[in-house]
């Protein structure tokens, strides 16, 4: 027999079933239950499976300190694994698996480990598997996969998660932690003073201490009555309650990390996202995160059946559930005598082991009078059962050792061993707490610098009255932070017992070979702790690291604080000297869902679109991402494959003409009287006398002399300039000039201002262009006369639905007489569809950034792939536009011995030797007959030229065309290893004397 | 002249209990900018060209003529107002400079007693009432995009959400995407 419902009691609601399966087998549960009361209810024992040896786990807490009960939720790519089956509640339709096991927890074949237990020490693994060939880390490297394999709990899907979940910001005065009293105290103090205040609560449930029965009552008033009036009061001072929201983190400033479980407990959750990432402001922060009791160990203390006193006590007061009806309750403080009567009262036959030979008097008196059979100065010694207890040896408790005396039946075994603190929080901070031996525990004494005051049970007031006080105390401290009031003395530690604690660790009979087990999770023992001791790792943190201690999802929660005991008194140390471990966050485990937030999918990052993606659309556009943005790419005609429809495209635009959208270039105004000095520093070409109504090319070099970006500048007027920046570098342009304002020349009277969004462009471009724009624009003359190469015209656009404003300036990217023509981004769409009727009347085609690549490739125009950040303008075959009769920046850091080398890699064109062969942009350029090392140079763009007729690129190569044009060398792709014999030609490969674009 | 064209691919018009998002009215954004020593000069001639008071820093105030005059750098005010309005200020070369923004940003106007809620979602500043009172305004950031919001309340609470307008869709799809939930049972 174990566990059953009772007849009463509980906070469950009893008229609300709610259905769920355990492994495949229905059951009913209430509504305010967790898996772990629902099965206990069902008689369910174990849970799960250890770590290592597969040992049977059952309920040993009713909290997040749970190291056994962990289980899978649902399946598929729902499937959600290690959670707590004491703090996930039930939800109609939930599915619960055990994991870690097979066939089943209930049998599990990997349990054979169990049975090589004694081979299985700490250390195991890298012993044995290091040495067996003598190849040390490769050897080890091979074992690790397979011991990986058998290792783990749950298995994850592989699958997308189909949940969604958020990121909210949110800022607070006080943010509490922990409501249970000390926290609703600070939080009603706090938010009765006028302070904006959050309470969060880990549980589904306000009230911490207030709902299991250790707190039974504050001041006069019941537990559910004061619990109800403070959160009344604090919903009408307008403080936020946030249940179901565990702080996992504490950071710099008063920054904390919270998750929201939203829906897990919804049966339909219909658009709400599963967790909520909540990342709170505060500027004080109360840590009223309570205690968790602790255990002391014995013999098979790992048991089904074996669980926390206190945790015994919330299953019978909060859930209404008898964990079973045998108890044995063993401790070593006056705590546990609460539980004890709780169950007693629960009709639970119950027998108290008290380590102590005093008792405390009041509470053994009561204890007593529930019908309690108290043993003093006896302990448990070892629990038998086949899988869970069945029964329990004890004995008698000395100093240095127990000696088993008689056997008695037990189906659950409550332990406590005393209370640690929940300090991680502040731990996170850095702070580190400090041994107290009245209470046996760490406080932190000093929060230090850190807004943060300690509050209740977590600061080591475990009465009622004393948390009560401390929470207030803790709530006017943030108060007096707040509004400047100075600073709140804050009540010392006290301890609340009749009797001293004493302090017990682990049970041992020198008769008996004990299996203790620190950490359940783990299935770290005694001996292991030992063990490490004797092989040296003495550092509690090594400790952690070589015994595996404290790790996986409880983090040591119940065991760090014994495994420092054993370590101590191994060491023959006191605690203290010992040291503590580090607490780091998560507190407990968070999703990876929910810290990616909605930043996944076609969210995962922002994407742009010009002002004519939906013309684009209408005509059939494949569009393709180019960082952020969203470009046009190619018009397929009658399914037309991306090759041919370029191809098609940049042809008609070398016959005819075409309309490519440039509105993606970086567009950045530029104004005030210093503005054509100041280009003039920032160009490395001359800007200074640029004439009003006239664009030049310009090329922007980084201090240490290296190309950042290329682009063109349209004067406007006298102060006002336009310029253009490559797509790809417009915000680093935008910061690269704001920089040297603010830094450089403070003194220009220039001001910089993105416009990049504010105007949509397309580019005419063809020997018919003048044709197409000739009439579109009343105001602007077309003629080569009126309108030479690298003019720039402002005026006006007739079109069918009204006249816009344009800017034209004519420059070409493709090589041919070609226009960009900008206009406001809202009237981009109206400029897009007249100037595409115009080019439909001439025969003319839209072309996308697959052809005018081609094209620019063809008249060996440079962009991001050949300024890739390490050639200057002369590697570019641009040293002309490195002026030598001013200064610029990048002027003479350009000019060192390294950067003007003669046999640098410049750019030269490159062609496939035979027909129909290619090469792959980054293949790397050999000299014949060599195909190691880093070779000539590399190629950096590539296509399929229709004026070449051959598949031709451009790269650097060094000695360029002085040493290697009309020379075969390889192309090696280190890929996929293909080569291909190229010919290195001038990059020029069409319309070397631009007489195209300039006729 | 020809209709403005929304940034917004699909018609932006959402409401909910509580919350509505609109797409804002296409409108002028004029930018006045001044020089260190011009700066007196100049707030004072273009209050005095908007009838308003100088804007606090963090604070838009509106003008003569309704519109809304903020300073978004220590030298550059925005005046956003109904389409077609004139820039109140052309100051000279020595004076300063100004700039014609009006197709440069997208806005979304999300109004209601849970705007701030949905808001938070999407960026991080400090939408409580006493920190971002009506009439706040605020350059930050959501999700790599820099971003502007600035309140002007109407019967309600109501927000005004700017992008630049290449973001617009992203922008709609991400307050969609959150807006989802509103409306339903918590």
């Amino acid at each position: 027999m174990s566990g059953y419902r009772l007849d009463r009691g509980g906070r469950v609601d009893r008229t609300k079933s709610v259905n769920f399966t355990w492994d495949g087998t229905r059951h009913i549960g209430y509504r305010g239950d967790t898996i772990a009361s629902a099965l206990m209810a069902h008689g369910v024992r174990t849970l799960g499976r250890s770590f290592k040896y597969h040992r049977p786990r059952g309920v040993s807490t009713a909290g997040v300190e749970e190291p056994g009960a962990l289980v899978s939720l649902y399946s598929g790519e729902k499937r959600i694994t290690n959670a707590r089956a004491t703090t996930t509640e039930i939800v109609e339709g939930l599915e619960v698996h055990g994991q870690n096991a097979w066939p089943s927890v209930r049998f599990d074949i990997s349990a054979v480990n169990n049975l090589m237990g004694r081979f299985f020490s700490a250390g195991f693994y890298y012993k044995t598997f290091f040495g067996i060939t003598g190849r040390g880390t490769w050897e080890w490297m091979q074992f690790e996969k397979i011991i990986r394999r058998a290792a783990g709990m749950g298995r994850a899907t592989d699958r997308p998660d189909p949940d969604h979940y958020e990121t909210v910001h949110d800022y607070c005065d006080v943010l509490v932690v922990g409501s249970g009293p000390a926290g609703l105290a600070a939080a009603e103090t706090a938010a009765a003073a006028g302070l904006d205040v959050i309470l969060a609560e880990q549980d589904f449930e306000f009230g911490g201490t207030l709902l299991n029965g250790i707190t039974p009552s504050v001041g006069d008033l019941g537990a559910q009555q004061w619990l109800t009036e403070r959160l009344s009061a604090l919903g009408s001072a307008g403080a936020r309650l946030w249940k179901r929201t565990t702080v996992f983190g504490l950071y710099d400033h008063g920054v904390a990390g919270l998750v929201e479980r939203v829906t897990d407990h919804m049966a339909n959750p219909g658009h709400l996202p599963r967790e909520r990432l909540r990342i709170v402001r505060a500027r004080h922060i109360v840590l009223a995160t309570g205690a968790v009791e602790r255990p002391f160990t014995f013999g098979n203390n790992d048991k089904p059946g074996v669980m926390l006193a206190s945790a015994a006590q919330t299953y019978v007061n909060r859930f209404g559930v008898a964990p079973g009806r045998e108890a044995v309750i063993a401790t070593n403080n006056d705590t546990a005598y609460s539980a004890a009567i709780t169950l007693a009262e629960a009709g639970i036959r119950t027998t108290l082991l008290d380590s102590r030979s005093t008792l405390p008097g009041e509470a053994a008196e009561r204890a007593k009078a529930a019908g309690i059979a108290i043993r003093n100065a006896m302990v448990p010694v070892q629990a038998n059962g086949p899988r869970g207890i069945a029964s329990l040896d004890y004995g008698r408790h000395q100093t240095d050792r127990d000696l088993s005396e008689d056997r008695m039946p037990a189906e659950v075994v409550g332990i406590s061993g005393g209370w640690t603190p929940v300090v991680s929080l502040i731990s996170h901070r850095g702070i580190r707490p400090v041994w107290n031996d009245a209470l046996s525990a760490f406080l932190v004494e000093d929060t230090g610098l850190e807004p943060v005051t300690m509050a209740g049970s977590a600061a080591g007031h475990f009465s009622a009255d004393a948390a009560l006080n401390s929470g207030e105390k803790a709530g006017e401290a943030a108060v007096a932070a707040l509004k400047g009031q100075g600073t709140v003395a804050m009540p010392a530690p006290t301890v609340p017992w009749d009797e001293p604690l004493e302090p017990l660790w682990e049970v041992r009979d020198p008769g008996r070979k004990l299996k203790c087990f620190v950490d359940p999770q783990n299935d770290v023992t005694t001996s292991d702790v030992r063990l490490a001791h004797r092989e040296g790792y003495v550092s509690v943190e090594h400790l952690k690291r070589y015994t595996t201690l404290g790790m996986s999802t409880d983090q040591g929660k119940m065991g760090n604080v014994i495994g420092l005991a054993l370590m101590a008194e191994a060491s023959g140390q006191t605690i203290p000297e010992t040291g503590t471990t580090t607490f780091r966050p998560p507190y407990t485990p968070v999703s990876i869902g929910v810290l990616a937030g909605d930043a996944r999918g076609k969210h995962w990052r922002p994407t742009r679109h010009t002002p004519m993606r939906a013309e684009h659309e209408k005509l059939g556009c494949v569009f393709v991402d180019a960082g952020f943005w969203y470009r046009s790419w190619y018009y397929p005609r009658g399914g037309e494959a991306l090759g041919a429809a370029a191809m098609r495209e940049a042809t008609t635009v070398r016959d005819n003409v075409g309309m490519v959208d440039v509105s993606t270039l970086g567009k950045i105004m530029v104004q005030g009287p210093d503005a054509s000095e100041f280009l003039n520093r920032v160009y490395s070409n001359a800007f200074a006398k640029l004439a009003v109504g006239k664009a030049r090319y310009g090329l922007m070099l980084r201090d240490d002399g290296i190309v950042f970006d290329d682009g063109t500048t349209w004067r406007l007027s006298e102060t006002d300039f336009f310029m253009t920046t490559t797509t790809a570098n417009a915000g680093g342009v935008m910061l690269h000039l704001a920089n040297l304002l603010q830094t450089r020349w403070p003194e220009m009277k220039v001001h910089i201002t993105s416009v990049s969004d504010h105007w949509g462009g397309v580019a005419v471009a063809g020997p018919k262009a003048r044709d197409v724009l000739d009439g579109a624009c009343p105001d602007i003359e077309f003629t080569d006369q009126a309108f030479p190469f690298m003019g720039v015209r402002q005026g006006h656009m007739t079109t069918d639905e009204g006249n816009i404003p344009v800017m034209v300036g004519r420059l070409s990217f493709s090589g041919e007489k070609a226009w960009e023509v900008m206009t406001p981004a809202d009237y981009a769409p109206a400029m897009f569809r007249s100037l595409h009727q115009r080019i439909a009347a001439v025969g003319g085609v839209l072309y996308g950034l697959e052809a005018m690549d081609c094209m620019r490739v063809e008249k060996g125009h440079v962009t991001g792939r050949e300024l890739d950040g390490r050639t200057t303008a002369a590697d570019m075959g641009l040293g002309g536009m490195a002026s030598r009769k001013k200064h610029y920046i990048g002027r003479v850091l350009g000019e060192r011995e390294d950067l003007v080398r003669d046999d640098r890699a410049t750019l030269v064109g490159l062609i496939a030797k035979a027909p129909n062969a290619r090469f792959k942009a980054g293949s790397i350029l050999f000299p014949m007959g060599e195909t190691e090392g880093h070779g000539l140079g590399h190629v950096t763009s590539v296509a399929d030229s229709p004026q070449v007729k051959s598949w031709i690129g451009l790269g650097y190569v060094q000695g360029g065309l002085a040493q290697w044009e009309g020379k075969t060398i390889m192309a090696e792709s280190p890929v996929d290893v293909q080569s291909c014999e190229v010919t290195v030609v001038s990059p020029h490969f069409f319309d070397p004397d631009g007489g195209r674009m300039h006729g | 002249m020809v209709d403005r064209s929304s940034p917004f691919a699909e018609p932006v018009n959402d409401s909910r209990a509580g919350i509505t998002v609109s797409a804002a009215p296409r409108g002028s954004l004029w930018q006045v900018a001044c020089w260190p020593e011009t700066f007196t000069s100049v707030e004072a001639a273009l209050t005095a060209a908007c009838g308003c008071e100088p804007p606090p820093p963090g604070h838009m105030v509106r003008t003569a003529d309704g519109r809304l005059l903020v300073r978004v750098e220590p030298l550059k005010w925005w005046i956003m107002g109904p389409d077609g309005a004139e820039c109140p200020l052309m100051p000279g070369a020595d004076q300063g400079a100004w700039l014609d923004m009006s197709h440069d940003q997208a806005a979304l106007t999300v109004e209601g007693a849970d705007a701030a809620e949905l808001l938070k979602r999407l960026v991080s500043i400090d939408l409580r009432e006493g920190r971002f009172p009506n009439l706040s305004f605020t350059t930050t950031e959501m999700h790599h995009m820099i971003t502007r919001v600035l309140r002007d309340d109407a019967d309600g609470p109501r927000y005004q959400i700017m992008v630049m307008r290449s973001y617009a869709d992203f922008l709609h799809e991400a307050v969609e995407h959150h807006l989802a939930q509103f409306g339903m049972p918590a």
